[in-house]
């Protein structure tokens, strides 16, 4: 295996706490992406060598090509280094990241990273089909500290413990924990039918009115 | 009657009667009450709507719900680049939520370095969708 240990660790992190994300290569990539820069902000602890620009974003070709060429030992391995070193994870920028995964889909995950000038400024060239195109750390600047900023503004750790996302097809529901056990089947049905609607923008927040009533925003 | 920093939900008849704002309620926020009252438009934070470019980032405000603050209950995006102006229109207070007077400054230094466009609502409609405004004749 390529991948370091402290990559395989944050898979591992992934695999136990967000399955279906973890199921996805993009959003795990994904995930990856944010933890590191969010590591980098923080405490300029980031472990960015291996990361290339993709039209889809940014991917860490080592994590990408030990996935794909070992699938089996890969998720193995991740749940292994993660049980044997969990202190390789920050539990807290793992939250975030995970989170961020799994109330946008990957069409969505992949334009947002897009907006960041680290994968953007290579933009011309991976958009010419050049393959693997190294994003360079010190293409992280200003612009997109603002962004990760305002994120985990948006979404600070207290805000993702209380609340859990329910996916119906495209469409990722938010909702309180605390009313988590108001959401009959009848709701289920009407969620079910909105998230065919395209105007709908993910996140989804679900909450209940005063009233009962179920509230979409 | 309502006064600047006041928080009112409402429906506006933009671009049109049929339009989607003028049939879900939105908060807005009033910035200016001179010879019009102006008012931005607030909506729960979306990261693809607010940080990406075909969402045009840059001119909204984000605001995390903070009771010292905002009413908001969720993180809020205010838009600056665009400000709804009423005129010959009575506003009823109807509810006493309002925001800070440091998020109002904040909120009228963006519009002004900005220059935000004015939308004139129609005065007519927005009576008619909401029945706490009331047309002065």
């Amino acid at each position: 295996m390529y991948s370091s240990e402290r990559k395989r660790a944050l898979c591992g992190w992934l695999k136990k706490n967000h399955r279906k994300e973890f199921s996805s290569p993009l959003k795990m990539q994904k995930y990856l992406f944010f933890y590191e820069l969010l590591s980098k902000m923080e405490n300029g602890d980031a472990e960015l060598d291996t990361l290339k620009g993709y039209k889809n974003g940014p991917v860490f070709s080592d994590v990408f090509g030990d996935r794909r060429h070992e699938e089996l030992i890969f998720e193995k391995e991740v749940e292994n280094v993660y049980e044997r070193n969990p202190l390789l994870v920050d539990e807290e920028r793992a939250k975030f990241a995970g989170f961020l995964v799994s109330i946008m889909s990957d069409q969505e995950l992949s334009e947002l990273t897009h907006q960041f000038n680290i994968w953007n400024s290579k933009s011309e060239r991976i958009k010419k089909n050049e393959k693997q195109v190294p994003l360079d750390e010190k293409d992280f600047n200003s612009d997109d500290q603002e962004i990760l900023n305002t994120l985990r503004e948006a979404y600070p750790t207290e805000y993702i413990n209380s609340v859990y996302t329910l996916d119906i097809g495209a469409i990722h529901f938010v909702i309180d924990i605390d009313n988590a056990d108001r959401i009959s089947e009848a709701h289920m049905d009407i969620l079910w039918q909105l998230s065919k609607n395209k105007d709908l923008e993910n996140p989804v927040y679900i909450d209940f009115s005063e009233n009962g009533v179920l509230l979409v925003d | 009657m309502i006064s600047v920093r006041d928080v009112v939900e409402m429906y506006i008849p933009f671009p049109g009667i049929n339009a989607d704002l003028a049939v879900k309620k939105h908060m807005y926020i009033c910035v200016e009450k001179a010879n019009s009252k102006d008012f931005a438009k607030c909506q729960t934070f979306k990261p693809i709507k607010h940080l990406t470019k075909n969402g045009s980032r840059g001119y909204f405000l984000i605001e995390t719900a903070d009771p010292a603050r905002n009413p908001f209950t969720r993180t809020t995006a205010i838009e600056y680049g665009k400000i709804f102006c009423v005129s010959d229109c009575l506003i009823e207070r109807n509810n006493v939520r309002c925001i800070c007077v440091s998020l109002l400054n904040a909120l009228k230094k963006k519009i002004k370095a900005i220059g935000a466009r004015r939308v004139e609502l129609d005065s007519d409609n927005l009576a008619m969708l909401n029945s706490f405004i009331k047309k002065i004749v």
